[in-house]
């Protein structure tokens, strides 16, 4: 498979803090890649790294086969990176589907005609079709994040960066969702998933990658990364011994 | 599965209606106004347009400017120097003013949006006090003191002071249309959609592909240029500038932030409703002299705090209308419909 991401050597800081530690991490065309890690380890500093948030202090970023370590956030959208974010940024004064025909028109450059019926697809496909002309305000929290997958992937996304997508939903909820991204993940489509769910984690990403202290501690078979030694004491707290 | 999207809804079309029967009736004016009629719906109208300005800057794209005091006296000044120096006819010299303030605004903008916030506010303010003050060193345009309109200017508007009255009339007329019509066109454009994910969530939108920086840039522009072209006007209409007038903080920016608050600021109606109290106010209080000042700021604090979507906020909010409908709705035509 062709890589479609890659980080060498990254580092950022912020003043003395290393919050991420000369990091390097590949992701191939269509894989699904999980991060777990614990609270601080670095995670959704990774994902601004990637998104573009955030610059490095050290290393690069490539995606496509293009160093864009330079390159603005709104560009890397264009380019194909669709972000969700942890906690949801819904435009609260714009309808759910004004907040998709945003991420279409500008993430893949159309004119706003052609962006309706693919943000209608999308609304169908996140279940969230029934609240299409609702403000976005007003939504739920298991709505609000739909809404933040719902407007990533109209940004017409090659790799999709879901951010604890199902942090603070139900079981219930969480199943539902984990679900949406399993039909997302049928087209073939790329995910870096970072959650702390991890049974719902595990049942949908092909690799696992564990980091603590900005630093790539585990990286593998889901299931065979979960067994470590090293996992079960740094991130579930049980001892190795 | 067919999807319709539509903006219009039944009161915006009444609305509508409305509002060109007002403005056929406004438009009249010369014919059943007095002379002081056409004057406060002139003044009115340059209000009007620096609100709806305004509005599009802080409501929209987030820029909240104290300092647009700078493009209404770049504006009144192009015109005093393109009539009395270059020999250009008055109406022409209005509309390169408004080019020639949306010029200045580049450079301006390299400086102030290099700050966020607070400090872009401050900065607005400081460069508009750098034209001021640049503007009082000018003994060409009268320094410190001002310079008036010489009559051979005055004359080359029209013949008779009625005549001028009128042509400045439809002027102020037009630009308060124009303003008023340009916002709502750009918030029903693609530009719109940016711009309104933008005042609502600056990260988010950036990560959808916007182009936070060039969407407000080209806003900062558009608001130089019409709010130049009404600097030009008023001063057209005072016949006489000086750079403590034109670049007036009170007059320019404070009077028209208190429209947009109490109007309500991120709605095109807000200018409105504000515009139409604010010279209700001025109408009954400005006997008060220092107490009108301070009623305005009470009323204006008190807004803020109480309902900070405005009076129009108010009533939209409660009985869901929109004068200027800008909202894309989805209507989904299938077996059965699942609007919500």
């Amino acid at each position: 498979m062709a890589e479609l991401l890659r980080l060498d050597g990254a580092s950022k800081l912020f003043g003395s803090l290393v919050v991420i530690d000369d990091l390097s991490m590949h992701l191939d065309e269509g894989e699904a890649l999980g991060v777990i890690g614990p609270n601080g380890a670095g995670k959704t500093t990774l994902f601004n790294l990637i998104s573009g948030g955030l610059k490095p202090n050290a290393g690069t970023v490539r995606f496509g086969g293009r160093d864009i370590t330079a390159v603005s956030p709104h560009r890397r959208c264009k380019m194909g990176i669709g972000r969700s974010y942890q906690i949801p940024h819904p435009f609260e004064g714009m309808t759910v589907f004004e907040n998709l025909l945003v991420g279409a028109c500008f993430g893949t450059d159309r004119a706003e005609k052609q962006c309706y019926e693919p943000c209608a697809q999308i609304l169908e496909q996140t279940g969230l079709i029934a609240k299409a002309n609702r403000l976005a305000g007003s939504l739920t929290l298991l709505e609000r994040k739909r809404l933040e997958l719902a407007r990533a992937l109209a940004s017409g996304p090659r790799v999709l960066l879901l951010d604890e997508i199902a942090g603070g939903l139900t079981e219930a909820e969480c199943s539902e969702l984990v679900e949406t991204i399993r039909e997302i993940r049928t087209t073939g489509m790329s995910i870096i998933w970072i959650e702390h769910i991890v049974h719902a984690l595990v049942s949908v990403v092909d690799r696992l990658m564990v980091i603590n202290f900005g630093r790539l501690i585990e990286d593998g078979d889901p299931h065979a990364v979960m067994k470590s030694p090293m996992v079960q004491e740094i991130y579930m707290g049980i001892s190795a011994e | 599965m067919k999807y319709r999207v539509t903006t219009a809804t039944r009161t915006s079309r009444v609305a509508g209606l409305v509002t060109l029967a007002v403005l056929v009736f406004v438009a009249l004016a010369p014919q059943w106004g007095t002379r002081a009629d056409l004057r406060l719906i002139v003044e009115f109208c340059y209000f009007l347009a620096l609100a709806q300005m305004w509005n599009l800057l802080a409501g929209y794209a987030g820029l909240v400017s104290v300092g647009q005091q700078a493009f209404v006296g770049l504006g009144g000044y192009g015109l005093f120097v393109f009539t009395i120096y270059l020999g250009v006819s008055p109406l022409m010299a209005m509309l390169l003013s408004g080019i020639a303030a949306a010029i200045f605004a580049l450079p301006t903008a390299f400086v102030v949006f290099r700050l966020r916030g607070a400090y872009f506010a401050i900065g607005t303010w400081v460069v508009a006090e750098v034209y001021r003050l640049s503007f009082a060193q000018v003994s060409a345009l009268g320094g410190g003191s001002g310079k008036s309109l010489p009559i051979s200017v005055i004359r080359s508007i029209a013949d008779s002071r009625a005549e001028r009255e009128v042509l400045i009339f439809y002027v102020g007329l037009a630009v308060a249309v124009f303003a008023t019509g340009i916002v709502y066109w750009i918030l029903r454009s693609r530009h719109g959609l940016a711009l309104t994910a933008i005042r609502d969530s600056e990260p988010a939108s950036e990560s959808l592909g916007v182009n936070n920086f060039n969407a407000k840039l080209v806003i900062y522009v558009i608001a130089a240029a019409v709010t130049g072209f009404v600097g030009a006007l008023i001063f057209i209409q005072k016949l006489r500038i000086s750079p403590d007038a034109a670049f007036a903080l009170t007059d320019w920016t404070a009077y028209v932030i208190f429209i947009v608050v109490i109007g309500g600021i991120g709605r095109i109606e807000g200018p409105i409703i504000g515009t139409i109290v604010f010279f209700v106010l001025q109408e009954f209080l400005a006997e008060l002299g220092t107490w009108y000042l301070m009623i305005l700021g009470i009323m204006a604090v008190v807004i803020m705090l109480k309902a900070p979507q405005g009076l129009w906020g108010l009533v939209a909010d409660r009985f869901g209308i929109q004068f200027f409908p800008v909202q894309r709705r989805l209507h989904v035509e299938a077996t059965r419909d699942k609007e919500a």
